[in-house]
């Protein structure tokens, strides 16, 4: 680890999206290296009534700085439908808008397992269902992420807020 | 990293603590009685430990700040209010000429009713991380207040419990830590305000005599008279 800002504090986030539904998850460990200082450190956002933002990184610059971080931006239009999923690297290289992102320490762990449960035009609950397997078993494997997932479900009408625990280590 | 804050919360209480050494050139106990709590308002006090300079600097810039808040619109900040105040300022200045190396622990009793939470502890590093537990602590007693807040600390904790743990912890890094905590200052804040406690002391080690026999060696048990 040594001084890699990127992965001092640890953390994940995940955003996917499914038919006039998106959603996006992150865990909630805040350490120092490879001690962990809390479990209640969640990484999501509202920005807007149906836009919502996740940041991973070094965690003093959440929300007032955006250097040391990725990003993960979700949106729907609640007329259209219309759902929106960019990510963005720390210094501003923003995806197209994709299917499936993700940022953090265990990203790449949480793609391989996102890639795989993702279907084309899934329903809220399906959503949900890929959205949080894909974080609970990738955060397994990574020491700098975990101690429970948070999990925003937006679709037109309302959002769905879920914690899920999973393993306490 | 030497210096020890502690912050306990309990039900409606916060307990603080911190130890009054003051060390120098690393193995020179300059004080034992230093001060590391900077009030910040009637009912929300900080602990800073860290360079000893920036320590000061900043804990009196944030706390005078905050007092100036209060004379001017006379009422004063929550302890919320007060920790994300000093957050702010503490990752400001991060990236500035002047960035201070001085980790913080914040809390407050809230005097909002309506509040759910009304004990509040945050733990601020020196990068500007904020977070909020129940049992917080900067320094390698990190190490030690941590863990044996995992172990002990639980739902509804009343004012002896948390000084029951905290004496554990206070023991334990009187066993384990090579920089020995002589004295350790405990306060509480909780409705009625912030109080000092009595100082807490490491509990003495007794260490049993070594034996006879290790004095002895192997030529000993040899008979050369024969």
């Amino acid at each position: 680890m040594g001084d890699d800002m990127m992965s001092y504090n640890g953390g994940v986030a995940l955003a996917m999206k499914g038919k006039e539904c998106v959603a996006i998850a992150c865990d909630k460990r805040y350490g120092v290296q490879n001690r962990t200082i809390a479990t209640n450190f969640t990484k999501i956002f509202q920005y807007g009534d149906y836009c919502f933002v996740s940041f991973c990184g070094l965690a003093t610059d959440r929300r007032f700085g955006p250097y040391f971080v990725f990003s993960l931006v979700i949106g729907l239009d609640p007329k259209t439908g219309e759902t929106f999923v960019y990510d963005s690297d720390n210094i501003g290289a923003i995806s197209d808008n994709v299917n499936l992102a993700t940022v953090g320490t265990a990203s790449d762990y949480i793609f391989g397992l996102g890639e795989l449960f993702f279907k084309p035009n899934m329903n809220a609950d399906e959503l949900f269902e890929a959205t949080s397997q894909s974080l609970l078993n990738g955060v397994d494997r990574d020491s700098a992420s975990g101690w429970g997932v948070l999990v925003y479900v937006v679709e037109k009408d309302k959002v769905t807020v879920r914690e899920l625990k999973g393993r306490q280590d | 990293m030497v210096e020890s804050i502690i912050g306990i919360r309990g039900k409606d209480f916060v307990v603080l603590a911190q130890d009054a050494n003051t060390t120098k050139y690393g193995i020179l106990n300059m004080k034992f009685d230093t001060n590391r709590l900077f009030k910040l308002s009637e009912h929300c006090a900080m602990l800073a430990a860290g360079e000893p300079g920036d320590v000061v600097q900043f804990s009196e810039y944030v706390g005078k700040n905050i007092q100036l808040y209060k004379m001017i619109n006379g009422i004063e900040l929550s302890p919320y209010a007060c920790a994300n105040f000093t957050r702010h300022e503490m990752a400001t200045s991060l990236r500035s000429r002047n960035s201070f190396l001085a980790n913080l622990i914040v809390a407050g009793y809230s005097t909002n009713e309506h509040d759910q939470q009304r004990a509040q502890l945050y733990a601020i590093d020196y990068l500007g991380a904020m977070v909020t537990s129940n049992v917080v602590a900067h320094g390698f007693c990190q190490f030690f207040a941590l863990a044996i807040g995992d172990r002990l600390w639980k739902e509804d904790l009343t004012v002896q419990e948390a000084l029951a743990m905290l004496q554990t912890i206070v023991n334990e890094m009187g066993k384990r830590m090579a920089a020995y905590p002589h004295c350790v200052f405990v306060r509480i804040i909780d409705a009625k305000g912030i109080r000092v406690l009595d100082n807490m002391y490491p509990e003495k080690i007794i260490v049993t005599k070594p034996s006879e026999l290790e004095l002895q060696t192997s030529a000993d048990m040899m008979d050369i008279h024969s």
